[in-house]
């Protein structure tokens, strides 16, 4: 008795939480409503087939439960009603199947006029890049990855050159227009996941990978990485900003292209060379660091605005009073950067995990990073 | 139903048992192969794949070896009783040989420049023929305790294994050196 | 079947003599699955621990300082594999395979009993060669159990230097266990069923587990495969899943290799492998509905052919893993369709066990308990499964907690309900004593209501798109706080269940030595295992004369007569129903004659 009652609130209590629970889809901002009407219709196809079997259970347990002097049936089976389970069962799975696939279809046939953003994923942060005018996104190999290029780009592609690289951890997309989000990594797999876009897909190395949408709501979405990348993979964190053509294309022009960040690194180069030299030498070793800890993952951790992250924010770090998991304190001078660069288990701040890895560094490096993590005051 | 199990006697004595046992364990074996060479076929297809060379003469011997050793084992098991001991010593020694040569023919491989690291190929090459030889050295391992038996029923166990073994390694032999992602896609276009 | 014609070759006249051989040293299968049931619950447990750890960090984020970010992944990793491969699959196949096979099939013993006892042993080096990497530099591995490279080899994640090695190595160990064991139980099956007892009337433990087998032994080498290659591309520098990469900065030396071929491989075994777990735990479930409700499984043949049907698309199913992964979109559309067959014979399992009920006698004792809480908890695990086979439906929900609720309910709830009621079931034959009765109901209530409000509300959390593996949520908007309470809650939940196992455990320790004696069969079972002339069974199981089978195991629900089941291995002309037909018609037909036990 206790079993039929216990399996008849469970039908009860799991159907009451449904319906009130506060946990459910996050408010559709792209064009897969139908991918919400597929998941509908599977949660209406198995909710009901839940309650009705849990409910004839219960019955079952009380209409035959033991009474003396009366037996079980002596039947073994029944053809016919099997058959006839049978036959229900493979409608249900198809009329599951159909719209599930049809929509599928659609997901895998991305519109030929829709803008390509490709998201490049680094353990443990996000890059973004655009084609410029020519409409072509610059050829790209591991292989030229560096400091400097940590895109890749093939320096030969002249269709490179005009490339818009998304400076910052947020990415813009125009409202209502639909957008190929073309996927590639450079280390492990990553996955690019905006729950009220409802698609996404994996970033796999050596591969590039795609899904496509038409974001249909204005506003800022945060981006999580949803394929297990490591120990950082928690707090990859990125946002996508969807916003009407006008200002879209505002932002896109406000945003750096290869060529202009080559520029810069030039003029930067020969303003040291001409005069001023020290702190020319010092800011150019600043932006040297500055390149470095994008494209080492520093800042995956360590913010430069001062907001918490999985290591100590480097605002203000510079010559501050750290206290150490022992209870010590430390003046955060030169030395100590050093050593918290090379061997970072060598000592830890109060209050952060032992996790961050060690990197094998040149001395030049560390003395850029030192400098970049000097000028941010 | 097997009289020796009616009689209470251990099922695993009899010989029929033994047999399905061993055709289990081949089916295991025949599977990790198979799915050796998909992984093979599957990553012929990227870019950096360099089809091996010519193989050296110490592949083609030990070939032979193993044709030998299967053969004295087929010699071994024809005796109605196990009474000569030289076809079975001479069908594990010769599997030794084979074995020594395989790795001589790594030897040259590597000093071919066709490491283990150096392309896909290559690690396939050393890593299929390496558990082959795994697979082999298990066998004499099994063979010399049941040989101290004189277990005829065992000895022709053996020779059905050695046989197993024989054309796996023809197989996988000429998989790794025939193979070629050309001869693949042909293969393939074929069915269209 | 065989015909042994051999002569001058011996079986076992006489028995082990001595402790170490009796009780360790051991080649009676009786003795190997108890070795095999105690090691898989106790690395069970530790398996339970790292949950409850991973537990609080979730539910009280940051306040165990000791639960940092590289632990939080070492717990999580070794809690998969701990709970997949060395406790559900050792137990279900090493635990009860070996238990009960011999007994269920009236044969003296496994066909192989050195390599049966063999397979402990080395079964035994993995665990502890798993354990052993807690120990190693930079602990275990952090990869997650499915162990993705290129991120299980590179820096980042916890455990490359020393703990992925360690792991490859036991997980290999453990393939070599599980062949040797493997090919004992297939061809026991095969080849040692006594007289009478065909292939269509050994109990459905059996057909599970044989079938559960067969994946075991065709399955496992795309592990190994995948293990040894992946060994390779971290020890020696190939490149068969490592393509060109920039780790950390360093650009590495690996070129070509394809992270998608590891899924490919990872999964063609890890689909095989739920299946591996789920038959036997089937099987199971429809012998103990059968026993308790007295009554004949519904479809016999059918409950077969589905247990075979649905081991052979286990294996063409496995990409349904896959759909994000960034493999060619075309594939989604056949793995969908395979994925969404294989649920018509496994919903007919369902319906054929609810349908034993139908005009049952049903004795809700504590096996029956288990079996309708497994029934229920099955059905949402299972139902669940139909959202995620659904291409579309997966995307959004792939790699949330609708997928870790989804399998903690299809692998971890049910199968571990039908392992708790097969212990219960079979402890009267295995030590002879019945255990305590009340202690067992309250594990039932405890595990049943506690996996229900653990699991339920996780599904919403994934609906959400609350991803998986995150050691913590601060900072995500799109997150209620009631997001956290509702963590907070479950791991206290989760703690309380855990705690309650030891209840299990000691009613078990307990009941061995102190329980009242059972006699041979209290739940007037009809298979063959409950008839062997001892209770516990000795050495030899039959004594001089092996029993020959007249029936099947499912002869419940006679009308007539004093009692109201057949064994199998009573004859017809013993069985009082023939006498009853042979009376004149109305004479006492369709009456129970006497007060039916």
């Amino acid at each position: 008795m206790g079993l039929a009652l216990a399996l008849v609130l469970i039908v009860v209590a799991t159907t009451a939480f449904h319906l009130a629970s506060p946990w459910w889809l996050t408010p559709l901002a792209s064009n897969w409503a139908q991918m919400d009407d597929a998941l509908t219709l599977t949660l209406i196809i198995t909710g009901v087939t839940f309650i009705v079997i849990n409910l004839f259970v219960a019955y079952m347990l009380v209409r035959f439960r033991h009474r003396d002097g009366v037996r079980a049936a002596a039947e073994h089976g029944d053809k016919r009603l099997e058959w006839w389970l049978v036959a229900a069962t493979t409608a249900g799975v198809a009329a599951l199947l159909a719209p599930g696939l049809s929509v599928y279809a659609k997901l895998i046939s991305p519109p030929p006029e829709a803008l390509v953003i490709e998201v490049l994923g680094q353990q443990w942060q996000w890059h973004f890049r655009l084609a410029g005018q020519d409409g072509k996104l610059g050829k790209t190999d591991v292989a030229h990855i560096s400091a400097g290029n940590p895109f890749g780009i093939s320096p030969d592609d002249p269709n490179g050159r005009d490339d818009t690289l998304v400076e910052g951890q947020e990415i813009h997309m125009p409202l209502n227009k639909p957008v190929k989000v073309v996927l590639r990594s450079q280390d492990v797999l990553h996955d690019f996941y905006v729950p009220q876009f409802r698609t996404r897909m994996n970033m796999v190395p050596g591969m590039v990978t795609s899904f496509w949408l038409t974001p249909t709501v204005a506003g800022r979405f945060e981006v999580l990485c949803a394929q297990l990348c490591g120990v950082g993979h928690y707090n990859m964190r990125s946002a996508v900003v969807v916003e009407d053509e006008a200002a879209f294309q505002r932002w896109l022009a406000a945003q750096p292209t290869l060529a202009s960040l080559a520029a810069a690194q030039a003029g930067a180069g020969g303003a040291a060379a001409s005069g001023g030299a020290g702190a020319a030498v010092l800011a150019d070793a600043g932006a040297q660091g500055k390149l470095l800890a994008q494209s080492r993952g520093c800042v995956a951790c360590h913010s430069v605005d001062g907001s918490a992250g999985v290591g100590p924010s480097w605002k203000g770090l510079y010559g501050r009073q750290e206290t150490m998991s022992d209870g010590s304190t430390v003046r955060a001078d030169e030395a100590y950067l050093r050593e918290s660069i090379n061997q970072p288990q060598a000592r830890i701040v109060k209050g952060f995990a032992p996790v961050m890895p060690a990197q094998a560094m040149s001395t030049s490096e560390v003395d850029a990073l030192i400098a970049y993590i000097r000028s941010v005051h | 139903m097997s009289a020796l199990a009616m009689s209470g006697q251990m099922v695993g004595a009899d010989p029929q048992v033994r047999r399905t046992g061993l055709w289990v364990f081949l089916a295991v074996v025949t599977m990790l192969f198979l799915l050796f060479s998909i992984a093979f076929v599957m990553r012929m297809a990227a870019d950096d794949w360099r089809v091996l060379p010519a193989p050296p003469w110490q592949l083609w011997a030990s070939t032979a070896l193993l044709a030998a050793s299967s053969l004295a084992w087929a010699a071994a098991a024809r005796q109605a009783t196990p009474h000569s001991a030289l076809p079975v010593y001479a069908a594990m020694l010769l599997s030794l040989a084979f074995i020594g040569m395989q790795l001589w023919g790594w030897q040259a491989m590597a000093a071919m420049h066709y490491g283990l690291a150096a392309n896909p190929a290559n690690s396939f090459f050393y890593m299929i023929t390496g558990l082959h030889g795994l697979h082999v050295l298990g066998g004499l391992v099994v063979a010399a305790l049941v040989w101290r038996k004189r277990d005829g029923v065992a000895i022709s166990l053996c020779a059905r294994y050695w046989h197993y073994l024989l054309g796996l390694w023809l197989a996988m032999y000429s998989l790794l050196f025939l193979m070629t992602p050309e001869r693949f896609d042909a293969i393939c276009s074929s069915f269209k | 079947m065989a015909y042994g014609g051999a002569h001058g070759e011996h079986g076992h006249e006489h028995g082990p003599q001595s402790f170490w051989t009796k009780y360790v040293w051991s080649q009676d299968h009786k003795v190997i699955a108890v070795q095999y049931a105690v090691t898989a619950i106790l690395v069970g447990l530790v398996a339970l621990v790292l949950s409850d750890l991973m537990r609080l960090q979730l539910g009280f984020p940051g306040k165990f300082e000791f639960i940092d970010a590289n632990r939080y992944y070492q717990f999580m990793t070794m809690h998969g594999m701990i709970m997949v491969i060395y406790l559900l699959t050792a137990l279900f196949l090493g635990g009860f395979g070996n238990y009960l096979i011999p007994l269920m099939l009236g044969a003296r013993d496994m066909v192989f009993p050195f390599l049966n006892m063999l397979s402990y042993w080395v079964y035994l080096l993995a665990v502890l060669i798993l354990m052993a990497s807690f120990f190693v530099p930079g602990g275990p591995t952090g990869a997650g159990w499915t162990l993705y490279p290129p991120q299980a080899i590179l820096p980042g994640t916890p455990g490359v230097e020393w703990g992925i090695v360690v792991m490859l190595i036991s997980l290999v160990v453990f393939i070599v266990a599980a062949t040797m064991g493997g090919l004992n139980y297939v061809t026991t099956v095969l080849q040692a069923r006594t007289r009478g007892m065909t292939l269509m009337r050994m109990p459905l433990t059996v057909w599970g587990i044989f079938v559960a087998t067969i994946l075991a032994l065709l399955a496992f080498p795309a592990l190994f495969v995948s293990g040894v290659m992946m060994m390779l591309d971290k020890t020696l520098g190939t490149s068969f899943f490592m393509p060109a990469v920039v780790s950390m900065g360093q650009h590495l030396g690996h070129a070509g290799g394809s992270p998608l071929l590891f899924q490919h491989l990872f999964w063609f075994f890890g689909h095989p492998e739920v299946y591996i777990v789920a038959l036997p735990a089937f099987g199971i479930i429809s012998d103990l509905i059968s026993v308790h409700a007295r009554k004949c499984i519904f479809g016999y043949r059918m409950m077969v052919w589905a247990i075979v049907i649905i081991g052979g698309l286990s294996f063409v199913v496995w990409a349904h893993h896959m759909y994000v992964s960034g493999m060619h979109p075309y594939f989604g559309f056949f793995f969908a369709t395979t994925t969404l067959i294989i649920a018509v014979p496994t919903a007919l399992k369902v319906y054929n066990w609810t349908l034993t009920l139908w005009r049952g006698d049903i004795h809700l004792t504590v096996p029956m308990l288990f079996a309708i809480g497994f029934i229920s908890t099955f059905l949402i695990g299972g139902l669940t499964g139909l959202f995620l086979g659904n291409v579309s439906v997966d995307i959004p929900l792939s790699n949330t907690y609708f997928v870790v609720a989804h399998f903690h309910m299809v692998m971890g709830v049910s199968p571990v309900l039908a392992v708790f009621g097969g212990i219960y079931h079979w402890y009267p034959k295995i030590t002879g004593r019945m255990f305590h009765e009340g202690m067992a109901r309250f594990h039932f209530w405890g595990s049943f209501l506690g996996a229900y409000l653990i699991f339920f509300p996780m599904h919403y959390l994934g609906v959400l798109g609350m991803p998986r593996r995150y050691y913590a949520y601060e900072g995500y908007n799109f997150i209620p706080a009631s997001a956290q309470a509702l963590n907070e809650y479950i791991s206290v939940v989760a703690i309380i269940v855990g705690v309650i196992q030891l209840v299990f455990l000691l009613n078990m320790a307990w009941s061995a030595f102190r329980g009242p004696l059972a006699g041979p069969n209290p739940w007037r079972a009809a298979s063959l295992e409950w008839f062997t002339p001892q209770t516990p069974p000795v050495h030899g199981n039959w004594g001089a004369e092996l029993p020959v089978v007249y029936r099947g195991a499912y002869d419940y629900g006679k009308q007539d007569g004093e009692s109201d089941y057949v064994p199998q291995n009573v004859g017809p002309e013993q069985d009082d129903r023939a006498a009853e037909h042979r009376r004149p018609a109305g004479a006492g037909a369709g009456h129970p004659a006497g007060v039916p036990k």
